[in-house]
């Protein structure tokens, strides 16, 4: 005679394990879609990590140069006076004199009579910044980087010559060349902007 | 799970994507739109700031005009640098000098930029201002 034992942890009392399951091929199948479609996610989200890098440089250039150039543009219109020239290396401005071809690194501009009260623009070739500073000490402050270009202003007549004296009805001519080197998978860009400028209070 | 449904399931994914990617392209694009936008109207600023300091002396005799149209012909400018991503766009910049009114004399300038977008739209930025003789 044979007595059945019931053995602890055994199938008895459970649902039956159905008898159907994923064969190999499905299995393989539905892994290759899968990938197909995480590789799909990642290459468009590494795509759209370098547009939004694209985007996000430009769009900074363009706020920068509307904001700059506004705000210069401001300045030498109601200046009292603007001189253009070169910025040493031990920060000193040098005006350019009659004679000289009107072009330099730098934009000295008298608001009012009173010469201590000044604003000046320049480029720095050394960190390839330009700056703005004022008579007042701790207000330097840097407008932009990259910028490879280093005669950056010039006073022109109206038909764009570049002057060799100070003519009263000068132009202040702005140009700006930026560099933006190759990055993470972003190539190198270049960058330019040009403004002119007229005082309004002639004299 | 069959064929069809995952096919469907992967036309949709897909169509997904690709509607992702089309955004992001065409923010980018519409970057280097504003930015040659903005070039453009710094290049229409710069031919009016060239007329302003243009001498208008009708106090002197003789009388000194150099505001007239023959001293602001046509030019081709470039709005960017050759070698740019936007592949150096070049835009004409068109002065018009009409006279307003004699006496108080003042007169009506018009700069317009005109560029192409990629060789297919046609866009031009607009500056216009008045102007009186140098006093």
């Amino acid at each position: 005679m044979r007595i059945k034992v019931p053995i602890s942890g055994s199938d008895h009392g459970r649902w039956p394990r159905p008898d159907e399951g994923f064969t190999l091929p499905e299995v393989l199948i539905a892994m290759t879609v899968f990938l197909l479609v995480i590789i799909g996610v990642v290459a468009a989200n590494l795509f759209g990590l370098k547009m939004f890098q694209v985007t996000q440089t430009k769009l900074n250039v363009t706020t920068w140069s509307r904001e700059t150039s506004d705000k210069i543009t401001a300045e030498v219109h109601a200046c009292n006076s603007v001189w253009v020239g070169n910025v040493a290396t031990n920060g000193v401005f040098a005006t350019l004199l009659d004679g000289e071809k009107q072009q330099g690194t730098g934009l000295l501009i008298y608001p009012t009579t009173n010469t201590t009260n000044f604003i000046i623009y320049f480029v720095n070739p050394a960190d390839q910044t330009f700056r703005r500073t004022t008579g007042q000490p701790g207000t330097a402050e840097i407008l932009a980087d990259s910028v490879t270009n280093t005669q950056v202003f010039a006073a022109e007549d109206f038909s764009g010559n570049v002057l060799t004296n100070n003519d009263n009805n000068r132009v202040i001519h702005l140009t700006l060349e930026f560099y933006q080197p190759a990055r993470f998978l972003l190539g190198a860009d270049y960058y330019k902007m040009e403004t002119s400028m007229t005082r309004r209070a002639l004299q | 799970m069959t064929l069809v449904e995952v096919v469907i399931a992967l036309a949709i994914t897909s169509l997904t994507l690709a509607g992702i990617v089309e955004g992001y392209i065409y923010c980018t694009t519409a970057a280097v739109k504003a930015q040659l936008v903005e070039a453009a109207s710094a290049r229409a600023m710069e031919r009016l700031e060239e007329t302003r300091s243009a001498r208008w002396d009708t106090a002197s005799w003789p009388v000194v005009d150099q505001l007239v149209a023959t001293n602001f012909p046509d030019e081709v400018v470039s709005l960017d640098m050759p070698g740019s991503t936007t592949g150096g766009t070049s835009a004409t910049i068109k002065t018009t000098i009409s006279q307003i009114s004699l006496s108080p004399p003042i007169r009506g300038i018009r700069v317009d930029c005109i560029w192409q977008y990629r060789g297919v739209e046609m866009i031009t930025n607009t500056i216009d201002t008045l102007r009186a003789p140098d006093q």
